[in-house]
Formats: C-alpha cells, structure tokens, sequence
C-alpha cells in the first residue's frame, strides 16, 4: 500500500493515515476484507513510530472503516461496514451538515455543494456506478 | 522484539530533571528536564551555543552536573559512565579514530570493548559502498560520520545520543541516516536524542522536538501535537497584535514585522478557532524549520528587550 505523508499539512500524521486509507477504501483501491500492513511494517515503510500507526488503525477501528483481530491483523470491514444503520444515518447526517454550514460559510448554496459533490465522485474510479437494483417483491 | 500492545506507555530511559551545569561561573545549562522513553526518536534543537552538546555530554556522564539530574534506567550517568557505560551509544565530535585505522579495524577495536555486532556494522558500511579496508582518514567528512554511526547502532544500545550525526552527509545519505534511526528505535525500544540544524530531516522521523536556547528548554512537544496546534497567521500590521482570549486560548510563539505585516506563531488546542482572532489574515500550517527560528528569534528579542 502506498502512502504519501505531508509533514507541512499541519494534518497531524496519524489522520493523514486515516484519511488515505478511508479514500483508499471508498475508491475500491482496498476492497472488503483485504488485509492491511501490520502496524510494525507500515511504521518501517513511513518512518514513523509505531504509536501513531496504532492510533490511526484506531481511530480507522472506531469509524468502521477497518476491523482489527486479536493476532490476525488488521483488515477492510466488509462492505456495509460494522457500524449499525441508525448510527451510520446519523453520522452521514452529520457530516452533511458540517459540510453544509463550511460550504454557507464560504458562500455556497447547496446546490452548488451537491453538484462540487457529484464532480469530485466522477473522479473517483467506479463511484457513480450504480449496482442493479434488485427486484422489490410485491 | 517491541512490546507494543498498543496502549501500553513507554517507559522513559533517559531522565533529566532540572540540569545544570556552569563553565567558571556561566550557566550553559539552567534547569532542563527533559527524557527520552523507549522507542521514542527526540529532535533536540537549537542555535549554536545554546547548550545541546552540553545536554548530551552531562548525558553520556562525560562532565558533572552544577545542579539536578540526569539519569539512564533510573542509573545516574556519571555512575552510568564509571561502570563503563553499557547501553548507552554516542556519535559526537569529540572522539575520533586514529587515521590509520581501516573501517575494518575499527569494527574489531568496538568489538574489543563489549557488545558489537560485526553483521550490522557491516551491512551499514555497504549502504554507503564503503570499503572495509580503507584507512578512515581517507574517507570523507560525511563517510566518517557514517561509520561513527555505524560503530555506535552495531552496539545495539539502549540509549542513543547523536550529535550532529549528519554532518557532512549529502541529503539521500541523511534521509537514510534518520530512517535508520528510526527503525531502530522501532525495532529495539531504544531511545534515540538527536541535534541536528537541518530541521526538515528530523521533522520526518521524530516523535518529539525540544528546542533549547541560552540553556534553557522553551519548546518541548510531541510533533504531531505540534503540526496540529501551531500556525501562522499573517495580517496587516495595523490590526495591532493579536490578544490571547476570545474564548481561544492560545500562545504566542514568535512576532515578527516584514514591511507592512505582521507574522505571529500562535499554538492552541483549538485551531479551528483561529479564523476569529486573524481578523481576515491568512492562517497557515508551520513547518518546523519556521517555527524554530520563529521563537529562538522572539526569545532573543524578549530578552534584549528586558
């Protein structure tokens, strides 16, 4: 896994690490259930102490992003993650609105959020593919 | 070998608590309390003079405190020292190998002296294609330096103190160093302190950073604390300087007036915050090379002042 850290940022490390992976995961980069470097390998490939590596697979662990298992490793949650559907509606919500209040405070409407939101998906490979509907059974 | 369980808190292996230390009468050091835990890589900065040599020399129980302590696993490092100093490894610039002596040679006098691992000490050598025959005067500034390293890693230390230990070497070499030291503090649970002028190297591998000036310690932080809490506003110098309130409590690190702005480094919890205080100025992430010149120049300044 590849990794660039940006130690001018001013994004502590560690949530550099978390980000990277979260946009590695949602991009399909790293799919359901592949495993991730142990946190001794990937504190050797970045250079860094293996204290912020444990944090950010923490931090990875608490979003639902990552499961770790007890002298297994640490791997990519499957795919509709481990977090439960009403704690997963409100976070989404939450992040909505944050992303609305910045976006009110730099002068965007909605709108223009929605369609800044649509543009950046295209980028990432596969994001607008919807999967086939399944049949609703009547 | 690490015993790392993830919330388990390092154990500190070099302690010091107030040292001081005077040359005929003059304070090089006033009241420093600083460690180093197991696995931790500590950056120790500072202008020429300002008393880091002088840290890592009371360190290594080369010279005697005039106050406080300084102690390695709890052992004093001047007893430390008497008992022939195992665990702990040094790269300094006041030891250097006679001339004559090949790469080789200097492996089997380390070897002589306690622990020393011929493997280790010759791969490093090979990173840099140093041959193992060559007389060590006949290797460059920088190539010494490398070797030295070498020498003290292949000791498999406890405690590491670096002075300077990059000195001379060109940037691909330097990056190599620091990773190195890196992994071994990773690898070994060792603590490893390091003085360096060239803060961008450290600022990649280092967990800590404490900045020393006129002998007195007046930063000492977590460098991911660091990258999170500190800024640089930028605004017009006729908005007056900023005042510490406004519900955001912050520290004022360093001011200084170019033409018709003003630049302040500013440390608070709560960076979010800061757009309020900037009054329209432009708030950006610091470097650590810019934050250190930053307050060693807004000390020098305070205390001319006073």
């Amino acid at each position: 896994m590849y990794l660039r850290l940006d130690h001018h940022s001013g994004e502590p490390i560690y949530r550099q690490i978390v980000e990277a992976v979260k946009y590695k995961v949602a991009s399909g980069e790293l799919p359901p259930d592949v495993q991730l470097p142990s946190i001794r390998v990937m504190a050797g490939q970045l250079s860094i102490n293996p204290r912020t590596v444990v944090k950010a697979y923490e931090e990875l662990e608490h979003a639902g992003v990552v499961i770790m298992r007890h002298g297994q490793g640490v791997f990519v949650g499957s795919k509709h993650g481990v977090v439960p559907a009403g704690v997963r509606r409100e976070k989404l919500a939450d992040l909505a609105r944050r992303l609305l209040a910045e976006g009110a405070r730099l002068g965007a409407d909605p709108e223009e959020l929605m369609k800044i939101i649509e543009e950046e998906a295209r980028h990432i490979p596969g994001a607008m593919e919807r999967e086939p509907r399944r049949k609703v059974r009547i | 070998m690490t015993g790392l369980n993830g919330s388990g808190m390092s154990m500190a292996i070099l302690e010091a608590k107030d040292l001081r230390r005077d040359f005929s009468g003059v304070s090089a050091l006033d009241g420093v309390n600083l460690s180093a835990a197991s696995g931790e890589v500590v950056a120790l900065l500072g202008p020429n003079g300002a008393g880091k040599t002088t840290f890592l020399r009371l360190a290594r129980g080369l010279i005697e405190p005039s106050g406080g302590t300084v102690s390695i696993d709890g052992c004093a490092a001047r007893v430390l020292a008497a008992r022939g100093g195992r665990g702990v490894a040094a790269v300094g610039d006041a030891w250097e190998p006679a001339g004559w002596i090949s790469a080789d040679g200097l492996g089997d006098l380390q070897a002589s002296a306690g622990p020393f691992s011929r493997r280790i000490y010759g791969r490093w050598c090979e990173q840099l294609n140093l041959s193992p025959y060559k007389a060590f005067r006949q290797f460059s500034k920088g190539q010494k330096r490398w070797i030295l390293c070498g020498l003290a890693l292949a000791t498999s230390p406890r405690l590491l103190l670096m002075d300077e230990p990059a000195d001379g070497l060109d940037p691909s070499a330097r990056l190599l160093l620091y990773q190195a030291l890196r992994a071994y503090a990773n690898d070994h649970d060792a603590a490893v302190v390091v003085t360096t002028h060239i803060c961008g190297d450290v600022e990649k591998v280092a967990d800590r950073v404490a900045i020393i000036d006129r002998g007195h310690l007046i930063v000492d932080a977590e460098l991911e604390t660091l990258r999170h809490e500190v800024r640089q506003i930028t605004r017009p110098s006729e908005a007056g300087p900023i005042v510490p309130g406004n519900g955001c409590a912050l520290e004022i690190l360093g001011h200084r007036r170019e033409g018709a702005v003003d630049l302040w480094w500013l440390r608070t919890s709560n960076p979010e915050a800061l757009s309020s205080l900037a009054g329209g100025g432009e708030i950006r992430p610091v470097a650590l090379e810019d934050l250190y010149l930053a307050v060693t120049a807004f000390r020098s300044r305070l205390e001319n002042a006073s």
